[in-house]
Order: C-alpha cells, then sequence, then structure tokens
C-alpha cells in the first residue's frame, strides 16, 4: 500500500535488524517495488457471450504435466550432478 | 417537481433501469435539485416508504455538487440503507439500482480519498503506522469501510431471505454480487473471521441460488475470486482450487488485469493440489500490456510491479521443478511482503517440501543412472550421506547472481573456505549426526505422505527404495 512506503521505519530500522545500514538501502527500493497492492479490478462490462470467455480449453492451456519429468536438463542438475559424484 | 414524479413513477412502475441511470452518480445531476434550496417534505409525503429514498438522493446530489467526498459518502451510504428497506417489499427490479448504488458506495469507501487522507498522506501517517494518532479502528478510511460494510451486510440479508419462490422475481440472484463486495470488504478490513456467516447463509440456501452460470460473469467472477481467496487463507485448498479455475475460465480472453490477479493466487493453489506446473503461455500472458495502460503513467508503473512479481514466479517454479532450494528461498524473500499481503506465504511454505522432494527424486535418478559412480552395493539402497550431501548442494551452491546483501556473500565465502579446509572423506562420516538425522527425517516424511515407496534403515543409515517404484507420480490433471 503506498501509505506504508511513507511510514517512519519502526522494527525495520537498521538499529533493530542489525543489517548494516548500507545493505539496508541497498535492499530496500527492490522490496517497496513489490509492495504495492494488486488489487483486482473491476469489469468494465458487467457480462459477455460464452465464446468470448477462456473456457475449460483455454485454461488448460495454462498448466504443464511435466513436474514429476526426472530429466530437468538446467545447470543446477547438471551442478548437482557434478557435486554427487565429486568425491568419488 | 419533474424530478420526483419521475422517481415515483419509476418505482410505481417498477422500471429498474430507469432508477439505475437516475441513482447513479455518473450522470450528472439534476439542475433542478441544485438550484433548490431545501426539499419541500410535504411534497414527498404520498411515496410512502420511498420518501426516504427521495430525501437521500437529494442530498446525495447536493454533496456531490459541493464535492465534499466524505459526505457524499455518507450520502451514499444513506440511499443504499433506504433502498434496501424499500428492496424488502419488492421483487427484484429494484436490484440494478441497488446493484449500481452498492457498486459505487464501496468505490467510494476504497478509492475516493477525503480531506482528512490527503493531509495524513502530507504528513506520512497510515492506519498502519504506529506512530498515527488515530487507532486503527478509528481511521477515517477505516469507519467509511466499515459503514459501508454494514449497509451492504443489510442489502445481503434482503436478497437472502428474500421469500419469492419463482427465480425470474426472486432478489437471490443478488446473493453472488453482495457477497463479493461483502467479502472484499472483510479481506480489507482484516475481518476474515467473519466470512463464515455469509458462507453458512449461502451455503443454507444453495439449493434456491441461481447456478452461477446462469448471472452476469462479473458478478460470478468477482464472487469466485473473493471467495476463493478466502478459502486459500482457511487452508482449503480443493475448493479455492475449483473456484479460482472456474473464475478463470469465465473471464474474457483479453481481461488481463483480472486474469493476471487470478493466476498469482491460481499458480502456488494449482501446484500444492494438483502438481501442475505453470506453462510458458502462463508467463507470456504476464508480459502482455493492455494499450490503454501504455498511455497512463500509473498502470504503466503497476504493469512494471506486477510483470517484476511474475518473474520472481517463474524463477520459484523454476526452482521447484529442479530441486533447487537456495533459489526458491531466494526469490520467496524477494516476494515476501506480496505474499504475506496476499495470504499466500503459508502455502509457498507447504509447496516447499515438494522442492525438496524434488531434489530427492533428481538425485536419486543421478545415482541410479551412475551407480559406478558412487559406493553403493545395489541401486536400491541409497546412504542418507548422499541425500544429505545434495541438500547441502542445494540451499548453498555458488551462485553469484542470488546473493540478496553482502552478508549472505561473505557467509557464502566462509563456507566455501571451510569447505576447502575439510579433507575429502565419505558422504556417510562427513556429515553431523543432525544434519543426517535432519535427511532422514524429510525422507521420513515423504515416504509417510506416500511420494517415496520404500522404508528407513536407521541404523545403516540408508534408505530402501521400492524395486517397483520408488517415487510415485503426483501430477493430478483435472479433466472436466
Amino acid at each position: 500500500m503506498s501509505e506504508q512506503s511513507g511510514a517512519t521505519p519502526q522494527s525495520g530500522s537498521p538499529q533493530q535488524t542489525g543489517i548494516p545500514k548500507e545493505n539496508q538501502l541497498k535492499k530496500d527500493p527492490e522490496i517497496q517495488t513489490l509492495e504495492e497492492d494488486d488489487e483486482f479490478e473491476d469489469f468494465a462490462i458487467e457480462d459477455w457471450e460464452e465464446d468470448q470467455t477462456l473456457g475449460a480449453e483455454g485454461e488448460n492451456q495454462l498448466w504443464d504435466q511435466d513436474w514429476d519429468d526426472d530429466d530437468v536438463g538446467d545447470d543446477f542438475s547438471e551442478q548437482l550432478k557434478k557435486e554427487l559424484t565429486r568425491n568419488r | 417537481m419533474e424530478i420526483i414524479h419521475a422517481i415515483g413513477l419509476a418505482s410505481a412502475t417498477e422500471d429498474g433501469d430507469l432508477l439505475k441511470e437516475r441513482f447513479s452518480i455518473m450522470n450528472d445531476a439534476p439542475k433542478e435539485i441544485l438550484e433548490l434550496q431545501s426539499l419541500n417534505k410535504n411534497a414527498i409525503n404520498c411515496y410512502d416508504t420511498w420518501k426516504d429514498v427521495i430525501v437521500n438522493y437529494f442530498s446525495l446530489m447536493k454533496a456531490l455538487n459541493r464535492g465534499v467526498p466524505l459526505l457524499t459518502f455518507q450520502c451514499q451510504n444513506e440511499l443504499l440503507d433506504s433502498l434496501s428497506k424499500c428492496a424488502k417489499g419488492s421483487s427484484n427490479w429494484i436490484l440494478p439500482t441497488l446493484i449500481t448504488v452498492a457498486f459505487e458506495l464501496q468505490y467510494m469507501a476504497l478509492h475516493v480519498d477525503d480531506d482528512y487522507e490527503n493531509n495524513q498522506r502530507n504528513n506520512k501517517y497510515s492506519y498502519h503506522n504506529s506512530n498515527n494518532p488515530f487507532s486503527v479502528r478509528t481511521h477515517p478510511k477505516i469507519l467509511k469501510m466499515q459503514r459501508a460494510l454494514a449497509t451492504l451486510t443489510k442489502v445481503f440479508k434482503v436478497c437472502v431471505n428474500d421469500r419469492e419462490l419463482d427465480m425470474s422475481k426472486s432478489k437471490k440472484i443478488g446473493v453472488h454480487f453482495f457477497s463479493a463486495l461483502i467479502y472484499k470488504f472483510y479481506l480489507k478490513l482484516d475481518q476474515t473471521h467473519l466470512s463464515g456467516n455469509i458462507e453458512k447463509a449461502i451455503e443454507s440456501i444453495k439449493d434456491q441460488l441461481p447456478s452461477i452460470h446462469s448471472i452476469p460473469k462479473s458478478h460470478a467472477i468477482n464472487y469466485l475470486y473473493y471467495s476463493g481467496w478466502l478459502k486459500l487463507n482457511d487452508g482449503k485448498f480443493d475448493s479455492a482450487n475449483e473456484k479460482l479455475t472456474l473464475a478463470l475460465r469465465l473471464t474474457r480472453k483479453n481481461d488481463y488485469h483480472q486474469i493476471k490477479s487470478i493466476l498469482f493466487l491460481l499458480i502456488p493453489i494449482k501446484f500444492y493440489t494438483n502438481k501442475l506446473m505453470p506453462s510458458k503461455k502462463v508467463f507470456q500472458l504476464f508480459q502482455v500490456q493492455n494499450e490503454d495502460d501504455k498511455q497512463d503513467y500509473e498502470s504503466a508503473e503497476k504493469f512494471k510491479k506486477v510483470l517484476e512479481i511474475s518473474k520472481c514466479y517463474f524463477q520459484i517454479f523454476r526452482a521447484i521443478k529442479s530441486g533447487n532450494i537456495k533459489l526458491f528461498d531466494t526469490f520467496i524473500y524477494k516476494i515476501t511482503n506480496f505474499l504475506l499481503k496476499k495470504n499466500l506465504y503459508l502455502i509457498f511454505e507447504k509447496i516447499r517440501k515438494f522442492v525438496i522432494f524434488k531434489l530427492f527424486k533428481v538425485s536419486y535418478s543421478i545415482i541410479v543412472k551412475n551407480p559406478t559412480s558412487f559406493e553403493i552395493k545395489n541401486i536400491y539402497q541409497i546412504p542418507i550421506g548422499y541425500f544429505t550431501k545434495a541438500m547441502e548442494f542445494s540451499q548453498y551452491h555458488n551462485e553469484k547472481q542470488f546473493y540478496l546483501n553482502d552478508r549472505e556473500a561473505k557467509r557464502e565465502k566462509k563456507l566455501q573456505n571451510q569447505k576447502e579446509k575439510e579433507p575429502e572423506i565419505d558422504p556417510e562420516i562427513r556429515f553431523t549426526t543432525d544434519e543426517l538425522n535432519n535427511t532422514e527425517c524429510l525422507l521420513g516424511n515423504g515416504i509417510v505422505d506416500g511420494y517415496i515407496k520404500g522404508y528407513l534403515s536407521h541404523s545403516l543409515r540408508i534408505i530402501v527404495f521400492s524395486k517397483k517404484q520408488a517415487f510415485i507420480n503426483t501430477v493430478k490433471r483435472n479433466t472436466e
């Protein structure tokens, strides 16, 4: 909420958290940019036809079923493989 | 007076659309009202129950003309209150008017700043700030929301308690619309515990309510969004999934704002309940900007922020897929405020165990595919130490781009130095008892939860996997 950004620091002040001031200053902008409200916007019109909707088909396209796949094939998996076999 | 007769005629002929247009603040105030010093109450005595409505409408138009937001809000609130009394004796022809006045009331309560708020903003006070001389309960914005909520609840009760059996005349058609507004205020006022009463009232008449597919889609989506969010708060993830999925399906393909809001809630729920991952199309959707938003500075800024959060989501789900604990924790930390505000923190906390579970699965796959690289007797009996090593690597591996601050970087460097000093030894004895116990517990949880098939041998410090299927497939697809 925008009002929060203007609040004077209380419990999160550098003195209380123990985080060096310079780090606090570096960190704050990043967190603040994500603090804004994501309000659910009102619709411009009250109703619309069925064929204009996303529908079950459109919704199903938004999801993948590949979480169970073993072969992730990214850098992390490669590094993990190296690390696990390193002590041999 | 012409305007009084017009209102009287609309009520007498049950012309809901005409009355709705008349009472909407989007339309200009009639000149005759603005020119009038005071309303002659004798002239409206004949309108019986509508008398208060006419008086409140006059006050509203005057307040609107004077440009005093707080007074306008109070008049709008009075107008809705008096309309709700008239609604008790009317059929559902009055619903369009109730809906319009209620919608504009909630907008005033939530979005229109009065002078007080502007002053407070300049003074950097907010109702979240303990320096604020006004307590949370007495802050004018909160009081405004509470007043609006009380009136909206009255209108909701009028709709719920309508005894009309003919659905084409019943005010029950308005139940979803008003409950959505009430839920919205509960969430804003942090009074979600009160939503149970509304839920119970709806549940008790569910057979008499119109189908969610037969009411206007905007009403249905608002209801499904807010009630789905409340289910999420209660930890009822299956129900939240059902409601938010339907809300998403009912949106228009180009309602990007609403689609994005629903997706922020639904993405973690979909994973937690069905183990479905957001596809590339989801992240492409977050990159689409409405043409109108490009012209407006505030909308453009909001678009950027939403996009930034979606990028964090992308990294979090990359971590879930690969078992990268550090990546997961880093990006959860980055959007902690957002997650807390949306009550999503808990579900992500619950999802974290699946990052660990995936790490074990990937690690086991590496061991099984390269058995000669490990000191194992057979591929079904794996020392706990290998999984502990995977855990350590996943939490502390060196990826500079993830460092949030110098302190973390220094800690990382210290750990690396310590590791270099340590002699290369077998994984079984390299870790402390606590570390091995911790991994054993996590593997044990996987077995208890049914994700891993096998058993633990604590004395031998090994896990014995099922020869048939060590890790079960968890993905559940909704085919309806």
